[in-house]
């Protein structure tokens, strides 16, 4: 039952994600024109315009996963979603990995159009692709600090991994608020309202559990020959001389995935028990 | 064991009490009538049923089961909203329902699109609220479920499409299924019903048999006219 509701659910949601791309694809193939074509008055406009769309999607993705949650679940197609002989836990899994994908797609469709604008304006610049390619080579490898490539993979993964739990952080922060929302003793007020109340009471709890996690100072170190701790000054796992290019305090992050398995089981037990469909 | 059952069921909405202490049960088989006035707390009872509302006193049981996915697999309900997406398109509603429930019979609901004359690309957003309402009896009248339960079917329509409505119902359940249909329009659905139950004031007012309740030659809507007349004065 899950493998169908995830495919439903990302039939649904990606009705309102269809028009920002189509408007990016759109946007996309006049710049390939204007570009052939050195049509250099529209240059400026049109990277202005892609850059635009991809701030949109962001923004609409936040949109469509609130809508996701709100909507399909607590408003009249509530009366078909609660009906489904399916479990709360069931529901919430679905639209956390639909979630999950719709912002893993938003942020890989940003950086896709970041490198673009990057190679679109060296190219302006430059006779052939090679050349643009070699620009860019060269840029990159006369940036200060950049580490080696096995390095810049460890970083790259701490950095998605970093990405994938603040995602999941805040669709669980959404779900919950959402779901505290629409039990008995907040019906009588405007749900948005309320849950957004609930959003921000979260999000002071945790800046709190936040700020005390960064007063014990564990790192996770991403060095030259590997990846270690650092507990206060002291380097464990990694040689003395070892070259750290990056350190995350991952006692923030731990705190965080904690927060989110209760987030988790907490607005699966009231999706199952305590929300009530108007 | 009964099909439905409810022991000592109790729901308020802040002060005011919808169901007060209610006990029943029906077996399965029927056709049972769920009547009374607008507000008597037909809907209230009915979302208890299927697991919509939650916070209630008491137990509600479908086949020996409180609301759970069990019990979601076997009913088949009708709410009085429309709760479709507005995205979806006719065919894409057949699809859902028969991604979810086993006991769908999609054939069948191509069959009936046809013949409601439903255009099976069109979106439920462009679609007029009648349509709609077709839709969603035809959606749930294609599953060979073992229960119905259907909310105020007959609400809002005109007398063509009451006929209608309850043609459709009858023709398309299972034999040995059962319905729960609740409504207060009693003149046009009373000849259908096996059994009824009248709700009012949060309290059970009636609960027979067709047979035992018009015994003495009055109709289901005599008797309904009787019972809420003498209730409100005495409440």
């Amino acid at each position: 039952m899950l493998g169908k509701l995830i495919k439903n659910e990302f039939k649904s949601t990606a009705h309102s994600m269809f028009g920002v791309f189509l408007a990016a694809g759109i946007t996309f193939v006049i710049m390939l024109v204007v570009f052939l074509f050195k049509v250099k008055s529209l240059m400026t406009l049109s990277s202005v315009v892609l850059g635009a769309i991809a701030v949109a999607v962001l923004v609409i993705t936040l949109f469509s996963i609130i809508t996701m949650f709100n909507k399909s679940l607590y408003g009249a197609q509530g009366y078909l979603s609660f009906t489904l002989p399916v479990t709360g836990k069931q529901l919430l899994a679905s639209k956390t990995i639909v979630s999950l994908i719709w912002v893993s797609i938003s942020f890989l469709f940003a950086i896709a159009v970041t490198v673009f604008l990057v190679v679109y304006w060296v190219a302006q610049t430059s006779d052939s692709i090679k050349q643009v390619v070699h620009s860019i080579y060269e840029m990159l490898q006369n940036m200060e600090g950049m580490p080696d490539p096995q390095t810049a993979i460890k970083v790259l993964t701490a950095v998605v991994v970093a990405l994938f739990v603040k995602a999941l952080f805040l669709i669980f922060k959404v779900a919950f608020s959402l779901a505290i929302a629409n039990t008995k003793p907040f019906q009588k007020y405007n749900p948005i309202f309320i849950a957004i109340l609930v959003y921000i009471a979260i999000y002071l709890v945790l800046t709190v559990g936040n700020v005390c996690a960064a007063y014990i100072p564990v790192y996770l170190a991403i060095g030259s020959s590997g990846v270690g701790l650092t507990i206060n000054e002291a380097v464990i796992g990694l040689p003395d001389s070892a070259n750290i290019f990056m350190q995350m305090p991952i006692l923030g992050y731990v705190f965080e995935i904690i927060v989110c398995s209760l987030l988790y089981v907490a607005t699966g037990n009231i999706m199952t028990n305590h929300v009530n469909i108007k | 064991m009964a099909l439905i059952e409810v022991e000592h069921l109790s729901k308020s909405y802040g002060s005011h009490k919808v169901l007060e202490d209610i006990s029943f049960a029906f077996e399965g088989g029927q056709i049972i009538g769920l009547l009374g006035p607008n507000g008597s707390g037909k809907t209230s009872l009915i979302k208890i049923l299927v697991g919509l509302i939650k916070d209630y006193s008491g137990n509600a049981f479908i086949d020996g089961h409180p609301a759970d996915p069990h019990t979601k697999a076997m009913v088949a309900y009708l709410p009085e909203k429309t709760y479709l997406p507005d995205w979806m398109r006719c065919v894409d509603a057949i699809e859902y329902f028969a991604d979810f429930f086993a006991d769908f019979d999609k054939d069948k609901a191509y069959r009936m699109l046809q013949q409601f004359e439903l255009p099976p690309k069109q979106t439920i957003k462009s679609m007029s609220k009648g349509m709609q309402e077709k839709l969603q009896l035809l959606l749930v009248m294609c599953r060979n479920a073992k229960l119905y339960i259907l909310d105020e079917p007959l609400g809002g329509v005109d007398p063509a499409a009451r006929a209608f409505i309850l043609d459709t119902i009858m023709r398309n359940h299972p034999a040995g299924s059962t319905i729960l249909l609740s409504t207060h329009l009693i003149h046009d659905v009373q000849e259908i019903f096996d059994s009824v139950l009248m709700i009012g004031r949060g309290k059970v007012l009636v609960k027979a048999s067709v047979q035992e309740l018009c015994a003495d030659g009055r109709t289901i809507e005599d008797v309904f006219k009787e019972v809420y007349q003498y209730a409100w004065q005495v409440n």
